[in-house]
């Protein structure tokens, strides 16, 4: 099959056997790659009910038929499995060198499976998979692990770790690749280190065929054109994501102590140019990348390097803890990333610990002792290595705000700012509709990668609660998740104005099978709705509850700055649910109807 | 007259070993289209380009780009003398004159290593200027004069 | 003595489709003058001088180029 690596791989844990099978055709035709490969294989092969952390749980890797290719931007691998934090559908996206080396090693997915008894990692080069003694390596972090396998195996080697987050089974740990960059959300990484699975490692020395490879050139270098010759390339080269920071603050959407308000007092400290001053060495990119997001940095005050922070690490960890010096922020993202969990969630949780305790909720005794009050570096620093190590305090933190609350009871639940069940990412929502609904009906709970909406709100204006604005959540969760059935990320339209009707003629050119834009969308429709029916069949009771918004943005108005005051009531929240589901085809409930099932070619995989 | 590369400014994406795979890597030899006689392409295919890309990381944290800076040494050990300069001023290894991988002296005195080899080559390539990888790079790294 | 405005995408919605408009360096604040210009600020979400990242109370000097870049950004 022109385009793809040519097979998947099959990697049984419990019993050690490794098999491959050729990619099925159709599969690449219906479901594309990435994203699309991996909510596949995780609603039939996983068995209803899994327990996220048993041994019947699957965690899929998947490049997709754009990734190692001229494409701008073609470095995005996908990992998806069944959620220990939600209990749902978990798919988390990370950019970097390791979605083409699998492809060049011949490969376009990785199922894995069962459990191994001790610490192994996944050694592939070219047709050679084995699985290898990985106890020297358990226990290190997850950069460090990815310097020792380099080390030993050479440093063509592209390497995936857990670190001790995922060993210990932190509920939102990561998986770690190329010194810095993260398959954050969900807990893939606990997944990871349930399977004792410390770290996969790709060579692979052959080559993406295309179908028409003067045509697929031509395709590549037209799209690489345009965004060298974007206006605004230069601007996000020098700042990536942070350079929104001043303008997030501006409009007051900047999470600020626990999402208490959206604008930060000490928020300059935090802006782009200030972080490039003060810490960027090197402008870091994906593969293929021409507009390298990536800040690599060096903090003098801590004495240690970080690819970061990135605008939601500076939300999550920065204004949403109290934080308002750069530094600070940078050696908790370090913290973060060496001990593999999710800088958004884990800055969420303690977020919501600070918000517990200056409200009386817990105190001292309840939090190891700590002072645990917003802006304390220490406390923050402190709760990062205890929830990796799950010590102490650690323990509970470690299961995610949404358990955590339920644990410590006394109003907490209402401070937990999450959906179903995932810490919601750094766009304060009192007064911003159309990200509200974004977080509320994200398919892997409460994140901005599927619908980044904010800037419709401030387009269109904060207080109007219509119909337009759930068609515009829609679009995006069609468009955007797109790319990660791609493999390739989506930045350079989003941020350079590249036009999306590019992608459709170049993957032409590139597999040989002929598809409209439309139809990618149509494919991208097809795979959000098969999301929702792995929702439905996993989760006791799930419906329309589950679309909830956090009580924070219903009952607690924003305490400041330019939406004092504000928030959005029960009822216009579900009054943006009646409209996205009406839109969607969905019922009431939030079930996708049996006639939108059948348009998508998902009849028989209906629960219902 | 050669590739020069500012590695400051490298992001380590890749683009430009990607691009010169796709455009050269070919059958039965690399190099151009048009050195070809279906003027056919190449794959994508990174450990097929001619230049390379050294991380240095996680300390110090920078990309080092290495290209043929056109010297000649190459041509001047080559007991072929399969290694000529084109018009365009490349030192171009003839792949069908060549030894093969027995041999190899071009790629043991060659002082940036810069010349290739892959198995599914019976002889090494090295950077024939074609200037592909300059326009691929979105950070002004490359440039040819 | 003047300083020139550069409306980035869809930005040149507010300006008529113009791409660079010429304002007198008068001592206003960037702020000042997309207020002047009719330009909403929140919609501008990034302000650059060769292509450095300038806040918005920022004053622009005799002959600098201001690059508006419209709501961008984002993880």
């Amino acid at each position: 099959m022109y385009g793809y690596g040519g097979k998947i791989l099959r990697v049984n844990l419990t019993t050690g056997a490794i098999t491959a099978f050729p990619t099925p055709e159709n599969l690449a035709r219906d479901f594309l790659g990435g994203r699309g490969f991996g909510i596949y294989y995780l609603y039939t092969e996983v068995p209803k009910g899994a327990d996220p952390l048993g041994p019947a749980n699957k965690l899929i890797a998947s490049s997709g038929p754009l990734s190692g290719t001229p494409v701008p931007g073609a470095g995005k691998m996908d990992w998806t499995c069944k959620s220990p934090l939600t209990g749902g559908y978990a798919s988390a996206s990370v950019g970097g060198m390791l979605t083409a080396e699998l492809k060049y090693a011949g490969y376009d997915s990785i199922i894995l499976e069962g459990q191994a008894e001790k610490p192994v990692y996944l050694f592939m080069e070219d047709d050679r998979v084995e699985l290898r003694d990985a106890s020297h390596l358990w226990g290190l972090g997850a950069i460090t692990t990815e310097v020792r396998l380099k080390q030993e195996l050479g440093e063509e080697f592209q390497i995936a770790t857990i670190g001790p987050g995922g060993e210990n089974l932190v509920r939102y740990a990561c998986i770690h690749h190329d010194f810095g960059r993260q398959a954050g959300r969900g807990g893939v990484g606990a997944v990871m280190g349930s399977k004792r699975l410390k770290a996969i490692a790709v060579r692979g020395t052959g080559g993406i065929q295309a179908a028409d490879p003067k045509g697929f050139y031509q395709a590549a270098r037209k799209m690489i054109k345009a965004c060298k010759e974007s206006e605004g390339l230069k601007a996000w080269q020098r700042y990536g994501t942070p350079m929104v920071v001043s303008w997030v603050q501006e409009v007051g959407a900047l999470p600020t102590r626990n999402f208490s308000t959206g604008a930060f007092e000490e928020a300059p400290n935090l802006y782009g140019e200030a972080m490039r001053q003060k810490i960027v060495i090197t402008d870091k990119g994906c593969f293929g990348c021409p507009s390298p997001c990536g800040k690599y940095s060096y903090t003098r005050r801590h004495g240690v390097y970080v690819e970061g922070p990135e605008y939601e690490t500076i939300g999550m960890l920065g204004s949403d803890v109290g934080l308002g010096d750069i530094e600070d922020v940078a050696y908790a993202n370090y913290l973060a990333d060496e001990l593999g969990v999710d800088t958004i969630s884990v800055g969420g949780v303690i977020a919501f610990t600070m918000d517990c305790f200056e409200r009386g909720i817990i105190g001292p005794q309840d939090v190891d002792g700590l002072d645990c009050r917003f802006g304390n570096r220490e406390a923050v620093f402190t709760l990062i290595q205890k929830i990796a190590r799950r010590e102490g305090v650690g323990n509970l933190l470690a299961e995610g705000s949404k358990r955590a609350a339920q644990a410590w009871g006394k109003g907490a639940e209402d401070l937990a700012v999450q959906v179903k069940g995932m810490e919601v990412s750094a766009y304060e929502c009192h007064r911003a509709p159309s990200m509200l609904l974004a977080y509320m009906t994200c398919d892997v709970g409460a994140h901005h990668n599927r619908a980044w909406a904010i800037t419709y709100d401030i387009q269109t204006g904060r207080d109007t609660i219509t119909p337009d604005k759930a068609a515009r959540v829609i679009f995006l969760q069609h468009i955007r998740p797109l790319f990660d059935a791609l493999g390739a990320c989506r930045l350079q339209w989003v941020e350079l104005g590249l036009d999306y009707n590019l992608y459709a003629p170049a993957l032409q050119a590139l597999t040989g099978v002929e598809r409209s834009t439309e139809d990618l969308l149509r494919i991208s429709e097809r795979i959000w709705n098969l999301t929702r029916l792995y929702w439905i069949r996993e989760v006791e009771g799930f419906g329309r509850a589950w679309d909830a918004p956090p009580p924070k943005f219903t009952k607690f108005p924003a305490e400041s700055g330019p939406t004092k005051g504000q928030l959005t009531t029960w009822e216009e929240a579900q009054s943006l649910l009646d409209m996205y589901y009406a839109q969607r085809g969905w019922d009431a409930n939030g079930f996708p109807t049996k006639a939108k099932l059948e348009e998508l070619g998902l009849t028989e995989f209906a629960p219902y | 007259m050669y590739l020069h590369a500012d590695s400051n400014k490298c992001s380590g994406c890749r683009a430009c070993l990607v691009t010169c795979s796709l455009y050269n890597a070919g059958k039965p030899h690399w190099g151009k289209p048009s050195d070809r006689p279906d003027g056919s392409y190449g794959e994508n295919n990174p450990k097929k380009a001619a230049l390379s890309i050294i991380p240095l990381f996680p300390a110090p944290g920078v990309f080092k780009v290495r290209t043929c800076t056109q010297c000649g040494e190459c041509a001047k050990v080559c007991p072929a003398d399969c290694i000529v300069q084109t018009a365009s001023g490349a030192y171009f290894i003839d792949q069908a004159r060549c030894l093969g991988k027995d041999c190899l002296k071009c790629a043991e005195v060659c002082p940036e290593e810069v010349i290739f080899t892959h198995e599914d080559y019976a002889a090494p390539w090295k950077c024939n200027l074609c200037g592909q990888c300059v326009q691929a790079c979105g950070m002004d790294v490359l440039s040819i004069y | 003595m003047s300083i020139y405005v550069v409306p980035v995408g869809h930005l040149k919605e507010y300006t008529q489709g113009q791409e660079r408009i010429a304002v007198p360096a008068e001592g206003k604040t960037v702020r000042e003058i997309l207020e002047a210009l009719g330009i909403p600020s929140e919609v501008v979400a990034a302000v650059l001088i060769r292509d450095i990242l300038v806040p918005k109370d920022h004053v622009p000097q005799d002959g600098d180029e201001v690059k508006l870049l419209s709501v961008l950004g984002g993880g």
